[in-house]
């Protein structure tokens, strides 16, 4: 296809694929609070161990190249905005830099979870890890987990598709790229509240009441 | 001997892990033909229609536009090829019918009242005049799709190709689409459709190609590969090799 997917499962039989998840799940979380809160220093392991499980999970380096587009936005929100009003231009710049680059791992890591983890086994792990909080906490919390996982490819998909359909009848990408705002806000938000809607009828049917338990 | 209208030629896609969705396809489709793009699952058609319009770059191979290479210029390809998605919905760009169908002209830069003529023109050849002020998401699936082609023929599109046009339609929205198509076929449209539902249209294919993994299993008339059809895991209708012009939803 036109470019890899992201945040999309994808089965294999590697090492971090055949990890548990019961296993997985905490990890990506400890590595998220590291990825977060370490010193600069830390951000070197943090990015080696983000490498080295792409490899040997086979990933595709030109689909974390689809980050960019979010990662470049925080940058201009974080490192080139505050220009405007800063004394210490590199300071800043510097600062925007790492928020960036920390975010950037946390992107890359759920990457790397989603695509090597089933959906429906991610968030059933995450039901049996959040218990503790009560079976209507972490049911509602494994339900909007999955309702993510499942709702971010198909809005990722339907964006490009979108794209590509304006591109087909005459779009130019390069004269116009605000087109793209307007033609994404209806149908996507749309795409979001009908799997939401069908997730919570799923959900239903299934047994769960939202107001009685 | 007919030049044809389109062409590919040694045509390959590598996925990044090496593996061949492509595996050097040649075909050719004669100008004002129907033709049926059939296999299983994964075979590689929807592929094939990507890379006809320069949605995906091929490995090796060229497409051959009217003799010469698409790649040149893909804006003007794509206005003379229009591409139906299997998603219906994932082509519709506005929020109001007539609003869609002028999207192409718009971009064309051509002038609003112009545009809107062109629209108006498309979508009373879809049989979507009387629904121009309704808001697409209210359309039934088989409107749906008939405002994607709506919206591609604005742009003056001689190549159709359609990937899975039949899906989820009923009978009166099957027969209202190949009605069309026959309509736009007869005006020297080409027609590349790639379907499983071989008992819905075969009656009016020029050619039936299919595929598996990646190759061009068998291509001819339908009685020429009829034998081939189970091979490329498409269902076989059941009726004899002789009678495939009865194959159609069309009533007689």
């Amino acid at each position: 296809m036109a470019s890899p997917l992201i945040f999309h499962y994808k089965p294999g039989q590697d090492p971090v694929r055949r990890m548990p998840t019961l296993i997985k799940l905490p990890l990506a979380v400890a590595f998220a609070v590291w990825a977060s809160l370490c010193p600069e220093w830390g951000l070197f392991p943090a990015f080696l161990a983000i490498l080295y499980a792409a490899k040997i999970a086979r990933i595709s380096w030109i689909s974390f190249l689809r980050l960019l587009p979010p990662l470049l936005f925080l940058f201009l929100v974080t490192g080139i905005l505050p220009l405007l009003q800063a004394h210490n231009f590199l300071d800043v710049l510097a600062d925007g830099l790492l928020r960036t680059f920390r975010f950037g791992l946390l992107l890359a890591a759920g990457h790397i979870l989603t695509t090597t983890t089933n959906p429906a086994t991610l968030a059933a792990t995450l039901e049996k890890l959040l218990t503790w909080t009560g079976p209507q906490a972490s049911r509602t919390l494994a339900t909007m987990a999955s309702l993510a996982l499942t709702a971010v490819p198909g809005i990722l998909d339907r964006a490009s598709a979108l794209r590509e359909a304006a591109l087909l009848r005459g779009w130019n990408s390069a004269k116009k790229p605000w087109i793209l705002a307007k033609i994404w806000t209806l149908p996507l938000l749309r795409v979001l509240l009908e799997r939401g809607v069908w997730t919570a009828w799923s959900l239903e049917l299934r047994g769960w009441r939202s107001l009685k338990k | 001997m007919t030049t044809p209208v389109l062409e590919t030629v040694g045509l390959v896609h590598t996925f990044d892990d090496g593996r061949r969705g492509l595996d050097h396809v040649s075909i050719s489709f004669l100008p004002g033909t129907f033709n049926i793009l059939a296999g299983a699952n994964g075979s590689g058609k929807t592929l094939f229609l990507r890379h006809l319009v320069g949605l995906t770059v091929p490995t090796e191979g060229t497409i051959l536009l009217n003799g010469a290479p698409a790649n040149k210029n893909w804006n003007l390809a794509r206005q003379q090829m229009g591409f139906l998605f299997q998603d219906a919905d994932a082509q519709i760009l506005e929020a109001t019918v007539l609003e869609d169908a002028l999207f192409g002209p718009r971009h064309q830069g051509i002038p609003h009242e112009k545009a809107e003529k062109i629209a108006k023109e498309s979508l009373a050849l879809c049989g979507l005049d009387h629904r121009e002020e309704d808001l697409t998401s209210l359309l039934s699936g088989g409107e749906k799709r008939r405002l994607n082609l709506a919206g591609v023929l604005t742009l003056g599109a001689s190549i159709l190709l359609l990937d899975e046009p039949f899906n989820g339609l009923d009978q009166p929205g099957v027969e209202a689409f190949l009605r069309i198509l026959i309509d736009l076929q007869r005006q020297g449209r080409t027609i590349v459709l790639v379907t499983h539902d071989l008992e819905k249209c075969l009656a009016h294919s020029s050619s039936l190609t299919l595929w598996h993994e990646g190759r061009i299993l068998a291509t001819g008339s339908p009685d020429q590969v009829w034998d081939e059809i189970p091979r490329a895991g498409v269902h076989r209708p059941c009726v004899g090799r002789e009678n495939w012009k009865e194959l159609t939803w069309l009533p007689r």
